[in-house]
């Protein structure tokens, strides 16, 4: 008899209508147009030069490439990326 | 995150970031609070903005992850004040600006009036000013209960006054009573004395309520002028309708007649018209309390001319008035021609002088029922003439006669 991957903190979060970013932490990624991006609830910066980006959250990371990439604001919940994206890359 | 305006009040600096590992730096700041921005990838080196209590708490950072930071740009207001610190008459100029704003702030610089329909702003601010409230009075020496109180036994049509004061403002909110607002209310000053109401002119009555008194005509009845409408008489009769005795009091009653009026009025066809002269000259005019400057001056004085000043007054808040009045004096030349109405232009203004006649009797709470008026022009006038069917009050008091006692026969 196959074992059922059962996940109790997804389906308890879900059945009590709680958000996920906040239940689960996962991050939340805003863009706005193709020049801003608001990350919440990532863990840290990879990589960052004017040209590429990579951030690390709690499942995954995630790479964004453009041109003059600049860090608006960058606090330990919330960070505003702007600049000319090119390219995003989910690593899962 | 922390405003702009909150960033330059405790000053910030702009940093360039030297390191092997940025990214761990970076994260490393964001792990202990430090709140950064305007990062920026420039050169193998990041620049960015921080606070300058944030800026102390970077040696431990800088010494894991082996950076070194250097200082780009001091900004903000304790940074502003360090490099103008010699400037005397610039920190006096600050200090003084705040004491002066601080010293106006203790006055009352707009009195706002709202809801007064009745009483006019100036004759309330004219009252005020009467109890030392006025533009400029110190905020502290206001009681604004006791205000609220005076005004309304000063004022007995406003059932609710609120008084309050906000900022440099005194704010006024004020209820009257329409209903019972007569402006011109004569029955204020009620006269006890026995008295009849009597017709002021003949006429046919429409309708009479009567307050106090008998009355002794009918809706519908014909009336002369002088007939006793409302008699001031009260007989008191007893079970067996005898007349006991008699009182006499000021009769009162809503009494309406339906009378006639003649009408008649005449104009001359010719007539003098003033025509302008399209250009006019002008000149500012500045009155300052009773003295008037005139900046300029008429070339022609002897042609016939109306001069036309306009003057404003400057305002200082909604209901600060200063003694100051800015504005122009218009001459206006003209020339006068002798013109004729036609017919048609003579009768339009009949009907024109007739209705202004109209609406004169009404603001003096007379109703025109109906008009026969016939216009007729000739070759030098027009005439209106005819009767207007008028509905008014036309009654007048007179002091009750007793009737004659009837003599008993011994």
């Amino acid at each position: 008899m196959k074992r059922r991957n059962f996940q109790l903190a997804p389906r308890l979060a879900d059945s009590l209508q709680i958000p996920r970013d906040l239940s689960l932490r996962e991050p939340v990624l805003t863009f706005t147009g193709k020049s801003e991006l608001c990350v919440e609830n990532y863990r840290k910066i990879l990589e960052y030069n004017q040209h590429f980006i990579c951030i690390e959250t709690k499942n995954f990371r995630f790479s964004v490439e453009g041109r003059d990439l600049k860090i608006q604001y960058y606090t330990g919940e919330e960070m505003k990326i702007i600049g000319c994206f090119e390219k995003i890359f989910f690593h899962c | 995150m922390t405003g702009k305006g909150v960033r330059f009040l405790k000053g910030y600096v702009q940093i360039r970031l030297i390191s092997r590992e940025p990214e761990r730096f970076l994260n490393l700041c964001a792990h202990a609070g430090v709140e950064l921005w305007d990062l920026l990838y420039k050169g193998h080196a990041y620049e960015f903005c921080l606070s300058v209590s944030d800026f102390f708490r970077l040696q431990p950072f800088c010494r894991k992850t082996g950076s070194r930071v250097l200082i780009l740009k001091k900004n903000g207001m304790p940074f502003f004040l360090h490099r103008n610190r010699k400037r005397k008459a610039f920190f006096l100029g600050i200090f003084l600006a705040g004491a002066i704003l601080f010293l106006l702030s203790c006055f009352i610089w707009n009195i706002h009036i709202e809801g007064n329909h009745a009483n006019t702003t100036r004759e309330i601010l004219d009252h005020l000013e009467t109890l030392g409230i006025a533009h400029g009075t110190v905020k502290t020496s206001i009681d604004c209960p006791e205000l609220a109180a005076e005004l309304r036994r000063e004022f007995p049509d406003m059932i609710w006054v609120s008084a309050r004061i906000e900022g440099t403002r005194l704010i006024l909110n004020i209820k009257e009573n329409e209903e019972s607002y007569e402006p011109n209310s004569e029955k204020e000053h009620v006269d006890d004395t026995p008295a009849d109401l009597i017709a002021s002119e003949d006429g046919i009555v429409q309708s009479i309520v009567t307050r106090r008194g008998t009355p002794a005509a009918l809706p519908g009845s014909e009336v002369k002028k002088g007939d006793v409408l409302v008699s001031g008489m009260l007989e008191i009769t007893g079970d067996s309708g005898e007349v006991i005795s008699r009182r006499y009091v000021a009769a009162d009653a809503d009494i309406r007649l339906v009378t006639q009026e003649a009408y008649e009025d005449h104009f001359p066809l010719k007539h003098q018209v003033r025509v302008y002269q399209k250009k006019n000259s002008w000149y500012p005019v500045i009155r300052i309390f009773d003295w008037q400057f005139q900046l300029g001056f008429f070339t022609d004085r002897d042609s016939p001319q109306d001069r036309c000043l306009t003057l404003q007054p400057v305002h200082l808040t909604e209901n600060f008035v200063l003694p100051l009045s800015l504005g122009k004096m218009v001459q206006k030349i003209y020339s006068t021609k002798t013109r004729t109405y036609s017919d048609k232009e003579a009768e339009a203004l009949a009907q024109k002088r007739l209705e202004a006649y109209c609406a004169k009797l009404s603001k003096e709470k007379i109703k025109v029922l109906s008009q026969d008026v016939k216009i007729s022009v000739n070759e030098t006038s027009c005439t209106s003439k005819g009767t207007l069917t008028l509905l008014k009050e036309a009654v007048n008091s007179r002091p009750c006669q007793p009737p004659k006692e009837p003599q008993n026969k011994k």
